[in-house]
Order: C-alpha cells, then structure tokens, then sequence
C-alpha cells in the first residue's frame, strides 16, 4: 500500500517504538522486568502482544539497586486498555437482580474502557457500607437498573463471578432507575429523585465530586 | 492424454511450484466487527476465516488460574469438490487446541475463556496448516498474549520428492505427509502430526523441509502483523493531527 508522507513538525514527540508477539526486547541482566504484555525467557524478555513498548522506571530508594526497569506493550499509545476487570480497580457495573443478601451486577466498562463484552459479578450487603450495615434493607442500597461504580474485591466463593463493593465515599449509584421507569439523579448521601415528578427513593449514591456539583 | 512429467523432467511440480516453494499468502484483518480478532486468510487457493472471541467469562468451575481455550474446526459443505455435509473435525479441532495451547500466555487471564472457530471455505489441501496460520494472526489481531507468532506448513511425498505446502491435487490418501508447526520460525516444533507410513530416513528429511518452509511463512505472518501494527499507528497519528 502507499505510504503517504503526513506533516512533519519539530516539536513531534517521539515515536513510540512498534514490535510484535516474539520479539525480544531487552536483557533481563540489563536490569529490565517483564510487565503486562511481555514474558521472560532464557534471560530475555520478549514482547507477546503487539503494539507500542514502554519502559517505565520505578526508583527504589530504601534498597542501593539500580532503578528497576518494567517493559510493558501497550495497544493504545495513551495507556493501559482493560479487556476484563482487574482486582483493585474501580468499575462501572450495572444492577441486574437483587435478593436479601446479594445483588447481582453486570460489570461493562473498568476505569475508562468500555469492555468488549459484559462481566457478571456479585455485590454482597456487607460490602454496601463500612458499618452499620444491618440497619437498611438492600433494597435501600441499590436496585435493578442502578449504574454503580464498584471496585473489585476478586473473585468469589465459586470461583467464577467477581465480587464488588461501593464501601467507599466515592462508589456507588451514579444513575438509578425507579419503579416506574424514571431516570433518578443523586439528591444527597441517601436519597436520588426523579427531575420529572420529583419524587424520591434510597440509595447509596456515589460522592463524585465533579458529578454532584 | 497422460500429463508431461514436470517432476522429473524439470524437477517442478503441476502449479509450476519448485519442492520448497510455499503458495501465495493473502490476509485481511478485522472481517467481524463484532469479533475480538478476525482474519481471512488465503495461502494459495486454501481459504480459511478465523475468529476469535476473548477473553469471555468461563462458567467451567476449574481449579488452576489458567485461561480456557476452545477451538472449533469446520469444513464448509462448498469448500471441497465432493458434495458432503459441513464437516466438523474433532482431531484437526484437537491438534489446533493443543497447538494454541502451549502459545498462549495462558496465566494473563485466569478463569476466563477464549473461543477459537476456524472454518475453511475454500480447500486446496493443507487445511489444518492454513487454519493454524489463521488462528495465529487472530490471535494476535485479538490482543491475546502468545509467546510468538506459529506458523504451520504440510510436507508430503508426491512421486518420490519432497514437497511443502501440498495442494490438493497433491494431497493423496496414501501418501506420508506431515503437518509441522513451529514458534517465530525457530527449527523447533511445537506440534507435529503425520500420517500413514513413513521411512525413518524420510522423516528426517521432511521435517528438516518443513523447518525451511516455517521459515518462510513465519516471515509472511510477520509482514502481515507488522502492517497490522502500522495500522494501529495510523490511528494514533490521526488523533496527533
């Protein structure tokens, strides 16, 4: 195919350097260590997945080592691209059924990538709150339809669904669903409402700073 | 009319091919949207479309932090001149999940599952090579981590010489043949299938072939991953505009 010449400008940051799945990259005596994307082999750490290399330092000041040196190979020249979720990290879920004890949700984007398909995973009532958790039902929490944001605690008893919580001030219902079909948008700490007829329910609505200005 | 010799006389196959010449590569990324990785791949008339699906949750309760693979293998009902029914092979689905297998970085996801189809809609022999080719550039073009990039090529006796990258004229029922896959195009197999008899000094020989010819079409799949990744730049000098 043809190679058109784009515009050239002093000021272009350099270009990220490319390599494809069996590459090697680096020596491990060199100090480097194998990150996302790459493994290590016979003293070498060779890329396994293609797309861009970045080398990210990371100083240790308590030990006299050299810096240690992590590869990794990004798809996007922006930054890490999620594909699952990753324990530790806050995802946007939404609610599918509740029951007494559990809730269960449908993980679709983590941080900001939208997954290319949707996880299950389950949102215990002990990971609603950090205390007093006894004293509301569930249903006073979340409900089915509710956006949430959650972060990952792992994965649960059985091993194949992840398990949520939103104990924290930042987590929870970013946009509820009511019983009649109306979008709620968060009031205070408890409480979202409908713009349209005004009336109010429960949830444990996200203090997202930004969004409840 | 019996057909002039080109074998011996010129030592040429029928499609004008030397005995260590491999047939044209073509390929065509991302063919389903909806796809994590897809590719069409050609290598000579041998058409094969390949999809890869993944990494999906797993409902399979399994005690390791591996990732499951699934591989399916299908011939279409209009790939071959027989009129049969689309055939679905357990072996050659086996020997492409054993294969993939042992070069995907299975502990990147654990507890999750990656589903592999391959289906050949037009067969000229080599069917199980071309496949694992395609599935090699899906699996890249998914963003699954593999250890290298395989490439597969099918080595046969066809009177009396040693012939890679059979076609189907070439292909017989009673002819040794071997299939062959190796990783980045190194003189180290990671799967070997042969079939019906083979001398021991023979084997040898084919697979020293096979090597040879692994390296040349490890060297298409790269040129083919490498304008994949040209690609991917593109989209980012798009947004530096």
């Amino acid at each position: 195919m043809p190679r058109r010449s784009g515009r050239k400008t002093n000021n272009m940051p350099a270009k990220k350097k490319t390599c494809i799945p069996g590459d090697k990259l680096f020596n491990v005596s060199d100090g480097y260590k194998a990150g996302f994307g790459t493994y290590q082999e016979r003293g070498a750490i060779i890329a396994s997945l293609y797309g861009f290399v970045c080398v990210s330092e990371s100083k240790n000041s308590a030990d006299g080592k050299e810096n240690e040196k992590t590869v990794e190979v990004q798809q996007s020249e922006e930054g890490v691209k999620y594909i699952m979720p990753v324990i530790g990290t806050v995802v946007t879920a939404r609610i599918v059924s509740i029951t007494t004890k559990l809730a269960k949700c449908s993980i679709f984007c983590v941080q900001d990538c939208i997954l290319p398909v949707e996880f299950s995973s389950t949102l215990r009532k002990e990971d609603m709150l950090e205390s007093e958790y006894n004293k509301r039902g569930l249903w006073e929490y979340v409900k089915p339809g509710d956006i949430i944001l959650a972060r990952v605690l792992g994965m649960g008893d059985v091993q194949t669904s992840y398990l949520l919580s939103i104990a924290e001030n930042e987590l929870g219902v970013t946009t509820a669903c009511g019983e009649n079909g109306e979008t709620m948008i968060p009031k205070d700490l408890h409480t979202v409402f409908s713009a349209k007829s005004g009336y109010e329910e429960s949830r444990k609505v996200a203090q997202i700073p930004y969004l409840n200005a | 009319m019996k057909r002039f010799n080109t074998y011996d006389a010129y030592k040429i196959r029928y499609d004008g091919r030397r005995f260590d010449q491999i047939r044209n590569v073509n390929f065509k990324f991302g063919l389903y949207p909806h796809a994590d990785g897809s590719v069409y791949f050609e290598q000579g008339c041998t058409k094969v479309i390949c999809a890869v699906y993944g990494p999906r949750q797993s409902r399979i309760r399994t005690s390791d932090d591996l990732c499951h693979i699934n591989c399916q293998f299908s011939l279409s009902s209009f790939a071959t001149q027989s009129k049969k029914k689309a055939q679905r092979s357990m072996e050659a689905g086996r020997l492409l999940e054993r294969t993939l297998k042992s070069v995907i970085d299975r502990s990147a996801y654990p507890k999750t599952r990656v589903d592999i189809f391959c289906e050949i809609i037009q067969g000229d022999g080599s069917h199980l090579a071309a496949c694992i080719n395609a599935a090699s550039l899906a699996l890249v073009d998914a963003g699954i981590p593999v250890k290298g990039v395989v490439s597969a090529v099918e080595c046969g006796v066809t009177r009396g010489y040693i012939c890679t990258d059979l076609n189907g004229s070439e292909v017989r029922s009673s002819a040794p043949k071997i299939v062959l896959a190796t990783l980045d195009g190194k003189r180290e197999s990671i799967m070997v299938d042969y079939k019906n008899c083979l001398h021991i000094n023979q084997m040898e020989r084919m697979i020293e072939a096979g090597f040879d010819a692994n390296e040349k079409i490890y060297a298409c799949l790269r040129e083919a991953i490498l304008l994949r990744t040209e690609d991917l730049r593109k989209v980012v000098a798009v947004k530096e505009l």
